[in-house]
């Protein structure tokens, strides 16, 4: 891929990256990020895999959110094991209304919000996806489905909860 | 685009729960830079990496995983034996909550696929530390209270296996107080409103050590670590941080977002033999580097440079294996959460290349976490 169709290719994703890094960092850090994941893009475009540029654009932005997330952190090191996906969006991030499901989306673990964001907020198929997270079609379908599940159980127990205190 | 849940209501009505927020307009000189900011980079010579990886866990080895190590080292005093059969259990994804056990099937792993972990020198000598056990601080119901009274927090109480709550609003829960049984503390406030009564405090190591303190953690100024808007600090054991962290979050108005922590203290609670750094590297490699998390880290007081380098040194888009040598380790903490979400900190060990921290692993031998039931070891 020579530079005109990068650029061609390209050219069209630059939103949908702005709006995912919105979702997950402070606003000022957008473009210096943008300018970090177009550079990787760059770099390592021959193994982006035609037709789901987008979708891998997403990878290397998760990634270089995670980074990123360490790196503001300054103790980075400790950070994985509490934040479990740093790349997934938090209810606050994602500014969320205070409805039941956003507080149950809020409740979900990271790796769940991550997919589910995906899915909803950067609307993509189930295979590209996959192609984010590197698994298969149908691993992917079945973290979504348990994912969605879990997002289930949370609202329902909000929903609960928000009764008995109506009561 | 196309949205691909069309008939899912669930799905859609988190949809519509996300507000429209501003993204910036990139220009497209962004890509037309890229390009040219690799051509300046391929020609820059690349320092010694300084900043590694770091292996934050995996699936397949009960026993390495949930580890977060800091760099205490434990006192060590006797040996003690960790042997029993009942099998703890350690959180799993069953319910996809309060999970510490990275998985493995993360989009962490697939960028670096073939970093190979080898050591050098690392000490073949075993040796012996302690296991801490995590005791509230505090009576569940009154932190409740407390945290709800701080934050202003009125409305339902609401008790569940595991937790109780105060949710601000019956209807909208657009703030809440969480207190756990095993001390865990949470505040959230998600959308900001004039009615709220949520605390403006002043963004400074000073604002969030009187939030802190507040609340019983004891630390002091120096403890704090302060970011763009959101101050941390760590429980301490034995006068060390501890990887178990306190987090405030100011929103854009000052006020408060989110505040969350663990008003539990650390003791002694059994000696145990540890295994050596060199023995237990091997489960670095054992889970696979490239299975497991791995994860490329920036350290911003060794040497700014940027994670694109990190990543370009150690080319983890080639096909071939990268190879990191660790050179160095030393005696550590990690952080484990039982089923019961009891908290507990093992002897761990950290590992070193060039001097920086690159990941860590459980020192306890083989099989003792994951055969033994912690709940049932003698109370000292």
């Amino acid at each position: 891929m020579d530079h005109d169709k990068f650029v061609a290719t390209f050219r069209s994703h630059l939103q949908d990256i702005s709006k995912y890094l919105t979702r997950r960092v402070e606003v000022s850090y957008v473009e210096d990020l943008a300018s970090e994941i177009f550079e990787i893009a760059w770099r390592k475009r021959e193994s982006c895999p035609e037709g789901f540029e987008l979708a891998w654009l997403y990878k290397i932005a998760g990634f270089t959110v995670s980074n990123h997330r360490k790196k503001i952190s300054r103790r980075g090191i400790l950070l994985p094991l509490l934040d479990q996906d740093l790349a997934a969006p938090s209810a606050e991030d994602v500014a969320l209304d205070g409805s039941a499901v956003a507080i149950a989306f809020g409740l979900l673990a990271a790796k769940d919000r991550q997919i589910l964001s995906l899915l909803v907020f950067e609307e993509l198929s189930v295979k590209e996806i996959s192609v984010v997270l590197g698994a298969t079609e149908n691993s992917t379908s079945q973290r979504l489905k348990r994912a969605r599940e879990r997002l289930a159980k949370y609202l329902e127990q909000q929903v609960s909860e928000t009764n008995e205190g109506g009561h | 685009m196309t949205k691909h849940f069309e008939d899912d209501e669930l799905l859609n009505s988190l949809g519509r729960a996300a507000g429209k927020q501003e993204a910036p307009d990139l220009n497209e000189t962004i890509i037309h830079s890229a390009v040219t900011a690799d051509l300046k980079f391929g020609q820059r010579k690349l320092a010694t990496p300084r900043l590694l990886v770091s292996l934050v866990g995996g699936a397949a080895v009960l026993a390495v995983t949930a580890i977060l190590v800091s760099s205490h080292a434990p006192r060590i005093i006797e040996l003690s034996n960790l042997e029993g059969k009942s099998g703890i259990e350690f959180l799993s994804s069953a319910d996809g909550r309060a999970n510490s056990m990275p998985t493995g099937d993360t989009n962490m792993d697939i960028f670096i696929p073939n970093i190979k972990a080898t050591q050098s020198g690392l000490s073949a000598e075993a040796g012996k530390g302690f296991v801490y056990r995590a005791t509230n601080t505090q009576d569940p119901e009154v932190l409740l209270n407390k945290l709800a009274s701080y934050f202003g927090v009125q409305g339902s109480s609401v008790q569940r296996d595991g937790y109780k709550a105060v949710l601000g609003d019956k209807h909208a829960t657009r703030w809440s107080a969480y207190v756990s049984t095993e001390g865990s503390l949470r505040f959230t406030y998600l959308n900001a409103s004039d009615e709220s009564k949520t605390p403006k405090v002043e963004i400074s190591k000073d604002g969030a050590l009187k939030v802190f303190t507040d609340f019983g953690l004891q630390v002091t100024l120096d403890d704090i670590h302060l970011g763009f808007n959101r101050a941390v600090a760590y429980v301490k054991v034995e006068n060390q941080e501890s990887p178990v962290r306190w987090i405030l979050v100011w929103g854009p108005d000052k006020r408060i977002y989110s505040f969350e922590g663990y008003a539990i203290e650390f003791h002694p609670f059994l000696e145990v033999r540890t295994i050596s750094p060199s023995q237990a590297f091997n489960r670095l490699n054992i889970l696979s580097w490239g299975e497991g998390q791995v994860v490329v880290l920036h350290e911003d007081r060794v040497d700014p440079i940027s994670p694109r380098n990190l990543i370009e040194s150690c080319r983890p888009f080639d096909s071939e294996a990268c190879e990191v040598k660790v050179t160095s380790s030393e005696t550590s903490l990690g952080y484990i959460q039982d089923a019961n979400e009891q908290l507990w900190l093992v002897p761990s060990h950290s590992y070193y290349v060039g001097g920086v921290l690159a990941g860590g692993t459980s020192a306890l031998p083989e099989g003792n976490i994951e055969s033994a039931t912690i709940s049932k070891f003698p109370n000292n």
